[in-house]
């Protein structure tokens, strides 16, 4: 189901001939050796398409490996590039921007919590869960858009701290738009590792257990309610830590990073890859990143539609994904040969 | 014996207007297997989840070793040792065989202990063969192995097994006896059956249910020639 | 006196428009456990049919009886071609109708284009009421909100369509060894759902700003109505309108829009935690 093939007689060792693993690897290593090409502009266009990677990622975490289908990523996304916008220029130290960061963690998280811990721990679940989270993203977007004093209203806010850590009259402040991609594709790389390792062993089948049949689970012994909360929070204080870097990179945050429609382009990235594969929503964010590009320099008009007519042709044709069917297709192809030579 | 494992007071439960369960008391003796027979509707399954921790009575007190089970989160029962297989097998089933049991053991534990433990489950399930195969495609005879498999990963203190046999051709069903029959004295085993041979094969401790109550208890060779019970039950055989 | 009577009446006109968009999406998710991502958009439909058939010359009345027909049809196209191959799967349909919705906000908006829409109510002006002057308007929203609602609840209760719709929600397994042909239910249930919000949609429109993408901000609050008050029941919508448009309103009237938003959220989410099943269970 999971697609990551890992289950009997695993061992370590097995991860290296998974091809998940394969792709992950020359993904990062073409990633790093981007810049060495590549102009500025570029650089800046794959930067945020690794964002909204980690993005997908945070979702692809609650999705994929709990169950819990959310339209509120957005929201954390939006509360963690706020954050970091309102915070960060009001400190005067090479910290702004790791204050900025933690307060959007914060307060991501904590959001998370209240909410996760009353539904959660009420019983709601599945299609009831997902509602609620569509309420997020309204409710959010609304406050940024009203809330003008503080979040600058429809126009959003201008101006970010740059990372940089001050410590025991240490210094460094990373203002090299080269070193800040670095910054990122290392973030990236850092959570999607340490979700894959986490979800590789006990952990993971735990989750997939409660995925699987949450009842059962809980007869077994598991405290159902506080894992999957604990997800929750934990994938939107990552949403909060993209939505961070992006504010960081890029400089502003406007309403639209916040909203219905964002939360709605996250599914489509984690949709795309396969949800529950890590690495897939990944893959998702860019290819589909990509396409929106082509499509919307015909008309922008058209994205929306697009997207609308990808989830109705998703539920029925590839349920698990657009990457996950391609990677069935040589075994496909195979068995096409096969049963060929068989009528020959 | 060193005293009831569980005590059940004067369990009362009901449905909207309909009394499913109403004055049952049980006491259940360390190592014993106790069946629980009745027609359709006796409460039976009521009786059961409420042992279970999945329904919670109206009134009435289940002490588990001294301690309170009424009001206890569901997950905590697995962790004072009682484990249960439902009616229905209820299994991940988009799972391995072998992940299955090895998530019924929430402590976790070493890979190399796991790998023992799991391995010798699936020898005395018969399951060898298949501990990679996804559950869902298990045979239904395997599938209720499997769930007992599970409930006993965990070395519980209490088994409540719903139906054990539910679906099994007889073949399957007299293998399901020998496991059950092997594990007494190791373990407390509450079986609720309709299956009369069975519940005749394992010659234990019966009590019978009829509309929410308890109407006989004893062994089965008595509750076989209980007249009362012949009327409500076995008569409709 | 003077304060109170608008409030309350604001506050029913609120509650009011909660309870027919939201009786809808209790029915369909009582009955088929169907999440309708898109029934905001019937919303929406209802409401530029006013437009469409006013910019046509013809009248309001020609629009709220020809609305229900227009949501049915839309409505209809949606159960047969997407919904009702999806029941086993709820989270298919949620996505599924979700991408449903972006499709017809996106035709509407090329359509008719993205500006908002002409619409305007039969009547205009205020009345006197209960000692203070109240728009006219809204007092017939309110009064074609409690009719809509006494209709639904007579189908319910009184025809055999209702009765079959009862038992369909109370118990499928049963219903359907009764004899009762549950698709067909399903399908006119979710036609009903479907014109009622359309309807709807004409009763707001003159209120609102009519655009495309206006669906939304109906979709959300309706969906508190109804896991607030319990899918499946007139009375629970009614309870879970009661709650949300009431609190909305009170609160509009002491801070902002957007912190009423946020409390109404945070209020729906602290009732589910202690009333999993709503306020009144069906």
């Amino acid at each position: 189901m999971d697609g990551t093939g890992l289950s009997l007689g695993r061992g370590r060792n097995a991860a290296l001939s998974n091809p998940w693993v394969l792709l992950t690897v020359g993904l990062v290593g073409i990633a790093a050796a981007y810049p060495s090409w590549t102009d500025a502009y570029s650089l800046s266009v794959i930067r945020d398409a690794l964002i909204f990677a980690l993005l997908a990622l945070s979702l692809d975490y609650l999705w994929g490996k709990a169950g819990i289908l959310s339209f509120g990523h957005a929201a954390f996304f939006g509360i963690g590039a706020y954050s970091m916008a309102i915070f960060g220029p009001k400190i005067d130290s090479a910290n702004a921007a790791l204050v900025g960061l933690l307060a959007g963690m914060g307060i991501a998280g904590a959001v998370a919590l209240v909410i996760g811990y009353f539904l959660i721990f009420g019983g709601v679940r599945g299609a009831y869960l997902t509602i609620v989270t569509l309420a997020i993203s309204l409710v959010a977007q609304h406050i940024a858009i009203g809330w003008s004093q503080v979040t600058g209203g429809d126009s959003g806010l201008i101006g970010a701290p740059p990372p940089g850590i001050e410590i025991f009259g240490f210094s460094y402040v990373m203002l090299d738009p080269v070193h800040q991609y670095y910054l990122i594709l290392a973030v990236t790389a850092i959570a999607l590792l340490a979700i894959w390792f986490a979800c590789s062993g006990h952990y993971g089948r735990v989750l997939a257990a409660i995925q699987d049949n949450e009842l059962r689970a809980r007869t077994l012994g598991y405290n159902t309610s506080l894992h999957l909360l604990i997800v929750f929070v934990v994938s939107a204080m990552l949403a909060a830590v993209a939505g961070g870097l992006y504010d960081i990179t890029s400089g502003y945050v406007a309403p639209d990073l916040i909203g219905l429609f964002m939360s709605t382009e996250i599914i489509v990235w984690v949709a795309v890859g396969g949800r529950g594969t890590l690495i897939g929503p990944i893959i998702g964010a860019f290819v589909v990143i990509r396409l929106q590009q082509e499509v919307s320099s015909v008309s922008y008009k058209l994205w929306p539609m697009f997207i609308g007519a990808f989830f109705v042709a998703m539920v029925f044709l590839f349920p698990n994904g657009l990457l996950p069917l391609l990677r069935r297709i040589p075994r496909i192809v195979a068995s096409r040969l096969q049963r060929a030579r068989k009528a020959e | 014996m060193t005293g009831a494992l569980m005590q059940a007071e004067d369990l009362h439960m009901r449905f909207g207007g309909v009394t499913a369960v109403s004055g049952v008391s049980l006491t259940l003796e360390r190592g014993e297997i106790r069946c629980i027979i009745g027609p359709n509707g006796a409460g039976k399954s009521t009786l059961f989840n409420m042992l279970a921790g999945t329904q919670r009575p109206i009134s009435g007190s289940i002490r588990f070793e001294d301690r309170d089970l009424i009001g206890l989160p569901l997950h905590k029962f697995a962790a004072l040792g009682i484990a249960r297989k439902f009616q229905v097998p209820s299994l991940f089933s988009t799972m391995s065989v072998y992940d299955n049991l090895v998530v019924a053991r929430p402590a976790g534990g070493g890979s190399e202990d796991e790998a023992i433990h799991v391995g010798g489950m699936l020898e005395t399930l018969g399951l060898t063969g298949d501990a990679g195969v996804a559950a869902a495609e298990l045979p239904h005879g395997q599938k209720q192995w499997l769930e007992i498999g599970m409930a006993l990963m965990s070395r519980p203190k209490l088994l409540l097994l719903d139906e054990p046999t539910a679906g099994m051709t007889s073949d399957e069903t007299h293998r399901t006896v020998d496991l059950i029959a092997g594990l007494r004295e190791a373990m407390t085993i509450v079986v609720i059956e309709h299956d009369m041979n069975f519940v005749r094969a394992l010659a234990c401790p019966t009590t019978v249910m009829h509309q929410g109550r308890v109407i006989a208890s004893g062994p089965f060779s008595d509750i076989e020639r209980d007249h009362t019970v012949r009327d409500v039950y076995l008569g409709r055989q | 006196m003077e304060t109170i009577v608008p409030l309350v009446l604001n506050a029913l006109t609120l509650i009011s428009i909660f309870m027919i968009v939201g009786l809808g999406l209790a029915i369909i998710f009582g009955l088929m456990n169907v999440i309708n991502l898109a029934h905001g958009e019937f919303v929406t439909i209802g409401a530029f049919t006013l437009s469409f058939v006013q910019a046509m010359g013809g009248n309001y009345w020609m629009a709220l009886l020809l609305a229900p027909f227009v949501g049915a049809a839309v409505g209809f196209a949606l159960e047969r071609l997407i919904v009702q191959h999806l029941y086993t799967r709820p989270m298919a349909t949620i996505l599924a109708t979700w991408g449903v919705s972006l499709m017809i906000q996106q035709v509407l908006q090329i359509v008719f284009g993205s500006g908002p829409q002409q619409a305007s109510g039969p009547i205009e002006g205020s009345v006197e009421f209960l000692g203070t002057s109240y728009p006219a308007y809204r007092l017939l929203l309110i009064s074609f909100a409690a009719a809509i609602i006494a209709g639904v609840v007579f189908i319910f209760r009184k025809t055999r369509f209702g009765l079959d719709l009862r038992a369909v929600i109370q118990n499928r397994d049963m219903a359907e060894a009764q004899g009762i042909n549950t698709r067909r239910v399903y399908t006119i249930a979710f036609c009903g759902a479907a014109a009622i919000a359309a309807i709807a949609g004409v009763l707001i429109a003159p209120l609102t700003k009519v655009i495309a993408l206006m669906g939304a901000s109906y979709l959300a609050p309706s969906f508190f109505v109804v896991i607030v008050g319990g899918a499946g029941s007139i009375a629970g919508v009614a309870a879970g309108s009661a709650v949300v448009g009431g609190l909305e309103t009170v609160l509009n009237y002491q801070v902002p829009v957007t912190v009423s938003q946020a409390v109404v959220l945070v209020a729906a989410v602290v009732i589910v935690r202690f009333k999993p099943r709503g306020l009144i269970p069906a």
